[in-house]
C-alpha cells in the first residue's frame, strides 16, 4: 500500500480549523458507543539567526525553520475514534499526521489499543499506546491541553519515539484528597528515520502518579530497555573500522617488540571504535520526576530527567519549570528549560593509529579510494560523537489567548543557546559550531474537536 | 421602567441578564430508581472532571452534558467544579487525548438530558432547577 504523501498539510488543517471550529464538540454516534474527536495546530516558526544553515525542528526532523518562516515544525493533525462494546470495553485509535523524519507529512497510527476496565480501580490496555516517557506524554502533540507552542525540547527531543507496541496495567485508588495512579507497562518501539531504523525492545517501566486536591500533580517514572541503532554510515563506520584494526594486527605481526606493542596499540583503537559504532542490544534507561500546578489562576510545571546508555548516545539531564496566569481567557506564561550532555564518549583513535594505519595501506599497495576511506575513519567517528554534544539551555515568554471553545492562539518566544555543537538545532555535517543564541517566534492556532 | 438614553436601556438590560446568570440554579438529577438520594458538589465535579467514572452507589456513571454557552453549563461548572468553560475543554482534551477518559455524552437540551437519565438507570446529569419534573429525580441543588 502506498502511503499519501501531503505536502501541503498546514494548508489543510487551516482549512479544517474554520470547518471544525464551528463543530467544537466532536462526534458521538446515536447510540453513545461511537466517539470521534480530533485535535491540530497550525504553527509558524521563525528565527533570527544570521546563518541560514543552522535550523529549528523537533530532533530527530528534517528540515526546519531559519529566517524564512516554516509551518513544519508544529503543524499536525490527528482524528482519534473509540468504540466502547460496553461500559467497561473500548478499543481506541488515533491518527497523527505531522511532518516527519522522512520529510513529509504521512500519516501514523500513534494509537490503537483495546481497553478493558477490569475493576472500577485497575484498568488493563493492550495494543499500540503513547510511550508514558514524561509527565505530557499522552497529550504531548495536543497544542489545546497546554499553555507553551510545544513541550520543551531539552526535556521532550531526548528520546527519539512516541508510541510503544505492547501493553499496560494501571491501578488507581483514592486514599482522601489524593488519587495514587500506578502503571506498569512494556513493549517495543521503533522510529524510522530516512536512512536509520531504531529499534527499543524490551521495555519494562513503571510511573507512579499523585493527583492531590488542591491542583497539584506529582509523578515519578522510571522505563529500562535495549537500543538498537542501525544506519548505514554508523554500519560503515563499523565495518572500516574492523577491517583498519585487522590490517593493523597483520602489520604488528609483522614486527617485534616495542614497534608491534604500538602498532597492537593502535589496532585496540579502531577496535574501540568499531565497537562504539556499534548500538546492538545496548542497555539504556529513563528516568523522570514533575510536578504540576492547576491552581486558582496558576499554572505551572516543573520536570527533571535523566537518559543514559551505554553506547555513543550521550548520557543527558534535560529538565524544565515554566508557569504561568490566567487573567481570564489571556494566560501569560515564562519558562526555562536545560539540556545537558552528563557523558559523551572520546574518540579512540590517536592521530598516530591515523598516519601509522595510512602508512600500512600505501605501503600494501592501497589505491587513492582505499586510503580516501581510511583517513575518513577518524574524522567520522569524531562526527558521530560531536553529533551528541547537545546541550543547550532555552528561556520562553509567551502568551495564551483561548478565543474560542477549543480552540487558543499562542505566541511564543525562546531563546535558545547552545552550549555544546550545535544544540538541537539542524546543521549540516561538517558545519562549525553554532555558539550564538537564537531567538525563535513562534505562532500558532491549536484546535481541539 | 423609562430610560431616557438608549445607553441606560443598554446598562439596565445588561445588569439584568448578569443578575439572572447569577440567580439560574442548576439541579443535578439521576434516575428515578437510582438508590442515591444526594450528592456533594465534590462528587458531582469528579464524575464531570473526569476523576471518577463511579456513581457513590459504585455503579459505573453514564454522565449527560448540556453545550458550553447553555447557562445551565456554565454555572454548573463554575459553581461545582470552580472552572471556566475554557479551563473545562481543556482538561477533557487532556483525559481525551491521552486515551484516559471520554467526556461525557452532550445533549442540546434540558428536555434531552432529563429523556437520557430516564431511560438509564446509571445515568446522571444536570438542568436548570425550573426544568425538574417527575421523571427525574434530584440529588443536589447548585445555588
Amino acid at each position: 500500500m502506498t502511503v499519501p504523501k501531503l505536502t501541503h498539510l498546514p494548508w489543510a488543517v487551516a482549512a479544517s480549523v474554520v470547518c471544525l471550529s464551528a463543530h467544537a464538540g466532536g462526534y458521538t454516534s446515536t447510540d453513545g458507543k461511537f466517539q470521534l474527536s480530533g485535535f491540530g495546530t497550525l504553527g509558524a516558526v521563525v528565527t533570527d539567526t544570521d546563518d541560514e544553515d543552522v535550523k529549528f525542528a523537533y530532533a530527530g526532523r528534517p528540515n526546519g525553520a531559519a529566517t524564512k518562516p516554516s509551518l513544519d515544525p508544529d503543524s499536525k493533525v490527528a482524528l482519534q475514534g473509540t468504540y466502547k462494546f460496553t461500559p467497561t470495553v473500548s478499543l481506541t485509535s488515533q491518527l497523527l499526521t505531522k511532518y516527519g523524519t522522512d520529510a513529509s507529512y504521512t500519516p501514523n497510527i500513534e494509537w490503537a489499543f483495546a481497553k478493558w476496565q477490569v475493576l472500577p480501580s485497575v484498568a488493563v490496555r493492550i495494543g499500540r499506546t503513547g510511550a508514558p516517557l514524561f509527565m505530557i506524554s499522552d497529550f504531548r502533540d495536543v497544542g489545546y491541553a497546554n499553555s507553551f507552542v510545544r513541550p520543551p525540547a531539552e526535556v521532550y527531543d531526548q528520546v527519539p519515539f512516541s508510541t510503544v507496541d505492547g501493553g499496560d496495567i494501571t491501578v488507581q485508588q483514592a486514599f482522601g484528597p489524593v488519587i495514587l495512579t500506578g502503571q506498569l507497562w512494556s513493549g517495543t518501539s521503533s522510529n524510522l528515520f530516512p536512512a536509520a531504523t531504531l529499534d527499543v525492545k524490551k521495555l519494562l517501566g513503571m510511573n507512579l502518579i499523585a493527583e492531590i486536591d488542591g491542583g497539584f500533580t506529582l509523578r515519578v517514572g522510571h522505563v529500562a530497555g535495549k537500543i538498537n541503532y542501525s544506519g548505514p554510515s554508523l554500519i560503515a563506520l563499523s565495518a572500516g573500522a574492523s577491517s583498519a584494526q585487522g590490517m593493523l594486527n597483520q602489520y604488528a605481526g609483522t614486527l617485534s617488540g616495542g614497534a608491534a606493542a604500538a602498532v597492537a596499540g593502535y589496532a585496540n583503537e579502531y577496535g574501540a571504535a568499531s565497537a562504539l559504532a556499534t548500538i546492538n542490544s545496548v542497555d539504556a534507561s529513563f528516568d523522570g520526576i514533575g510536578i504540576s500546578i492547576d491552581r486558582d489562576n496558576w499554572v505551572g510545571s516543573l520536570e527533571f530527567t535523566k537518559r543514559k546508555s551505554d553506547s555513543l548516545i550521550a548520557d543527558s539531564t534535560g529538565w524544565y519549570a515554566n508557569i504561568g496566569y490566567r487573567f481570564g481567557s489571556l494566560t501569560p506564561f515564562i519558562g526555562v528549560s536545560k539540556l545537558k550532555v552528563d557523558r559523551l564518549d572520546v574518540n579512540p583513535i590517536s592521530a598516530a593509529a591515523d598516519s601509522t594505519l595510512a602508512g600500512v595501506a600505501s605501503g600494501g599497495g592501497a589505491t587513492s579510494d582505499q586510503l580516501a576511506d581510511l583517513a575518513a575513519i577518524r574524522p567520522g567517528v569524531s562526527t558521530a560523537l560531536q553529533g551528541q554534544d547537545i546541550g543547550q539551555s532555552t528561556s520562553s515568554i509567551g502568551i495564551r489567548w483561548d478565543a474560542h471553545s477549543g480552540l487558543a492562539v499562542k505566541a511564543q518566544v525562546d531563546r535558545i543557546k547552545s552550549n555544546g555543537y550545535a544544540g538541537l538545532f539542524n546543521v549540516s555535517s561538517g558545519h562549525a559550531a553554532v555558539s550564538k543564541a537564537i531567538n525563535v517566534l513562534t505562532v500558532s492556532v491549536d484546535f481541539v474537536f | 421602567m423609562k430610560f431616557t438614553t438608549p445607553f441606560r436601556a443598554l446598562m439596565a438590560s445588561g445588569l439584568l441578564v448578569m443578575a439572572h446568570m447569577a440567580s439560574a440554579q442548576v439541579a443535578v438529577i439521576v434516575n428515578l430508581k437510582s438508590p442515591l438520594t444526594s450528592m456533594t458538589t465534590d462528587q458531582a465535579a469528579a464524575i464531570f472532571m473526569g476523576k471518577n467514572n463511579t456513581l457513590p452507589t459504585g455503579a459505573t456513571a453514564v454522565p449527560a452534558d448540556l453545550p458550553e454557552g447553555s447557562a445551565a453549563h456554565d454555572q454548573f461548572y463554575s459553581k461545582v467544579a470552580g472552572k471556566t468553560a475554557s479551563q473545562v475543554k481543556a482538561t477533557w482534551a487532556r483525559l481525551t487525548f491521552s486515551g484516559k477518559a471520554t467526556p461525557p455524552r452532550e445533549f442540546s437540551s434540558s428536555g434531552d438530558v432529563k429523556r437520557h437519565v430516564a431511560g438509564n438507570p446509571d445515568a446522571i446529569g444536570y438542568i436548570e432547577k425550573s426544568a425538574l419534573d417527575g421523571t427525574v429525580k434530584a440529588v443536589l441543588i447548585v445555588e
